[in-house]
């Protein structure tokens, strides 16, 4: 039960101003634990694609992935004030992927 | 009679319609009338155009003769039996099966989006109108396009046109939005217009056919680094019209500035943006295996970032732009496998997209139109002010899902095989997890607006349902049934598409 | 040598006028500055567009009767990007203009430039009423 609290406190925090006032339906705490465990499933999963690439890369970032895991959840809170409106925000995403997209086509291989 | 007249026709009516509702924007009557015959033209045209090409100018390739007889005959001379005689030197449109069945659907959500424009305002603004009609002629002519500028030209007055839509509508934050956007597609526009140039000083010209002929020819080095140079730059243009990462936050934020007619034609965009600008990069690096598996990564990431951030999401216009995003990483993968058949399963799943999320956004656009509000965690027990709605906009919540014997469901089926057969079964693992989980955040949403008891402080007016909303939403239900239960006659005219664009 | 000095200085300049846009876009934080950033970038396309088309010693494209038909061919300029700037200008153009056009009036309404308060993050508390 625990652990239940900490998500429900941490969910006020994300989606209220005040802690104290906001409410946060059963509806919307499953919703983001259902999203939480999808985008861990998923992701661990598709990772798994880097196999056609070389197995031993794809062992690598397996760990990584689970380690990481382990130490951010809960993500969605996180990603979900990660990807807000503000605008130096999505230009930096916008640049960062110009930037790696630039680099892959350009260095990488054909 | 020749069927080819209605090829610059699907462009020219509506923009000659756009002219005429912002003229005549003082006429209620006439405006509505023109503005009606003019959108029940958009998805007949197609059906009535016969299968060709239209060389604007009448300037055909020289091989077929048109116009050697006016060059001088030292050029000729020069000219005959080189690659210089096939180039296109016009602005071409193509028109075939797959592109009939694509601007068929586009016509008609486009007609619903005009009927829905009239039916639920008080007052016919022709403005409004002219920018539904002009996003529409640049979306056609998106999909008839061969000439590389020219679709870059569309995408310009299209982002300007989307803008327009947003500016009207009087949700708060709107003008906020609206620069966001033209600053962010100012620099997806500009770099993608680079990558264009860079593809015009490697192979001279801008007709697509005419550069996959230079780079399949060895005219051009298919290894040059510029050459992949540009293949990024057009990619990154690619993510901006489509609203994959790291657009997918702009472009969800703009659905939700939408009224729920301009939204079905936004979200239109990204789905035709996609898979033309899809299917120009595929036709011309189709040989590059970074570009597939970029557009795959990038895919799957859209899909798993879009329906996880619509799970968290408590506004429900920006539930639906997100699981729209999410499921145009379908079209992507589709795409990205780059195989005949996958990318016939992904043109079959973003027709069917560009119905279901516009029934969606109509469906929950009676919502807002009843409870002027859109926030899930205020709304509640609408089932018994609107039941034929309701369960409308649930059908189209099972259609999105992927749930038999919807359209949607023979499309997921088919990208889940396609991944099978390229040996990549974790793609369609994801896809089948995500499915499960779009049908999960619908049911969200469903069932805090239709079922939860309703808050004491909501207020329903008392207008009556839009009852022309709930015929176009049952229109657009059988249409996607009807391509459920017999999918193979969309399926064979868009592979026919997929065919030519991955072998010539 | 002078040819080869006067397109590679023009694509120079293009990437220049590109890299320095999108540092601006990025880094300022007053809209009209984000908004001139934004136009660099594009003048640096088109920039770079101009310069394929440059031919050194080059001629207009324009074949007179009574021209020699090799010497036409061998100096005229390429005509096809100068084409495609004119209409990629007039698109620039009237893209700016909206774009100012919409920051006049947030300026109206609240009085400050600033990309932070005005295009920041407006979800706690919003209210999509019509």
């Amino acid at each position: 039960m625990n652990m239940y609290e900490k998500f429900v406190a941490k969910l006020k925090s994300t989606f209220g101003a005040d802690p104290e006032e906001t409410l946060v339906s059963g509806a919307q705490t499953s919703s983001v634990i259902a999203a939480e465990l999808v985008l861990i499933a998923s992701l661990l999963i598709a990772a798994s694609t880097i196999r056609l690439v070389s197995p031993a890369l794809m062992i690598v970032v397996e760990v990584a992935l689970i380690i990481i895991f382990l130490y951010v959840t809960p993500i969605m809170p996180k990603l979900y004030k990660e990807f807000n409106d503000d605008l130096n925000n999505m230009m930096f995403y916008a640049v960062l992927a110009l930037a790696i997209i630039a680099i892959i086509f350009y260095w990488g291989v054909f | 009679m020749d069927g080819t007249i209605f090829l610059p026709l699907m462009v020219i009516i509506p923009i000659i319609c756009a002219i005429l509702v912002n003229l005549i924007h003082g006429a209620q009557r006439t405006t509505k009338v023109v503005a009606v015959i003019g959108a029940i033209c958009l998805p007949l045209v197609p059906i009535l155009a016969t299968y060709g090409t239209q060389y604007f100018g009448a300037y055909q390739p020289l091989i077929n003769g048109g116009l050697t007889a006016s060059l001088p005959e030292a050029i000729s001379s020069i000219v005959s039996g080189t690659l210089l005689e096939l180039f296109h030197p016009a602005i071409t449109y193509t028109f075939g099966p797959g592109q009939q069945v694509i601007l068929f659907i586009l016509g008609l959500v486009a007609l619903c989006s005009v009927v829905l424009s009239i039916t639920e305002t008080k007052k016919t603004s022709g403005v409004y109108l002219y920018l539904l009609f002009m996003l529409t002629a640049a979306l056609m002519a998106f999909v008839l396009t061969d000439d590389i500028f020219n679709l870059y030209v569309f995408f310009e007055i299209a982002a300007l046109v989307q803008v327009g839509l947003i500016l009207v509508s009087r949700i708060k934050g709107n003008y906020e939005t609206g620069l966001k956007y033209m600053l962010l597609g100012e620099i997806g526009g500009s770099f993608m217009l680079l990558g264009i140039g860079l593809l015009l000083g490697l192979t001279g010209n801008v007709n697509i056919s005419d550069i996959v002929m230079m780079i399949h020819s060895g005219a051009v080095d298919p290894t040059n680094p510029v050459l992949l140079f540009a293949a990024g730059m057009l990619i990154f243009g690619w993510l901006y019209a489509t609203g994959l990462p790291p657009f997918n936050g702009i472009k969800s934020e703009i659905y939700s500035k939408g009224l729920p007619s301009g939204s079905m034609l936004l979200q239109s965009f990204s789905v035709i943006g996609c898979i033309s600008i899809g299917l120009v990069i595929l036709r011309i690096f189709a040989y590059s295996s970074t570009v597939q598996m970029v557009i795959l990564s990038v895919s799957v990431l859209a899909m798993i970032l879009g329906i996880c951030m619509a799970m968290v999401q408590d506004d429900y216009k920006r539930i639906i732009a997100y699981l729209a995003v999410g499921e145009l990483g379908y079209i992507g993968v589709g795409l990205g496998l780059a195989t005949p058949y996958s990318v016939t399963a992904g043109l079959f799943q973003a027709v069917n997209e560009l119905m279901v999320t516009s029934l969606l956004f109509m469906g929950f656009g009676v919502v807002l139109y009843l409870t002027k509000t859109s926030k899930v965690s205020k709304l509640g027990g609408l089932l018994e002010k609107m039941p034929v709605g309701a369960f409308l906009t649930i059908i189209a919540g099972f259609v999105m899902a992927g749930v038999p014997p919807f359209n949607v469901f023979q499309s997921k089926y088919m990208l889940c095989q396609a991944a099978m057969i390229a040996g990549i079964p974790e793609l369609a693992i994801i896809m089948i997890i995500l499915s499960i989980v779009t049908f999960l955040a619908f049911l969200k949403i469903a069932y805090a607006v239709f079922l939860q008891p309703k808050p004491d402080d909501l207020e329903i007016s008392n207008k009556g349902m839009p009852k022309a909303t709930l015929v176009m939403m049952a229109v657009l239900l059988i249409v996607c049934l009807v391509i459920g239960l017999f999918p193979d006659m969309v399926v064979s005219r868009l592979g026919y598409l997929a065919i030519t664009t991955l072998l010539f | 040598m002078v040819a080869i000095t006067v397109q590679l200085g023009a694509l120079v300049t293009a990437a220049l006028l590109m890299v320095i846009g999108t540092i601006a876009v990025v880094y300022f934080d007053n809209i009209i500055k984000k908004i001139i950033g934004a136009a660099f970038i594009g003048d640096g396309v088109n920039l770079l567009l101009v310069s394929l088309g440059y031919r050194a010693n080059g001629i207009s494209y324009i074949f007179l009767q009574d021209m020699e038909v090799n010497s036409f061919l061998g100096q005229a300029a390429y005509p096809l990007p100068f084409a495609l700037v004119l209409t990629s200008i007039v698109i620039g153009a009237s893209t700016l203009a909206v774009m100012l056009a919409l920051t006049i009036v947030l300026y109206k309404r609240h009085g400050t430039l600033s990309a932070t308060t005005l295009l920041g993050d407006e979800r706690m508390g919003e209210d999509n009423d019509e």
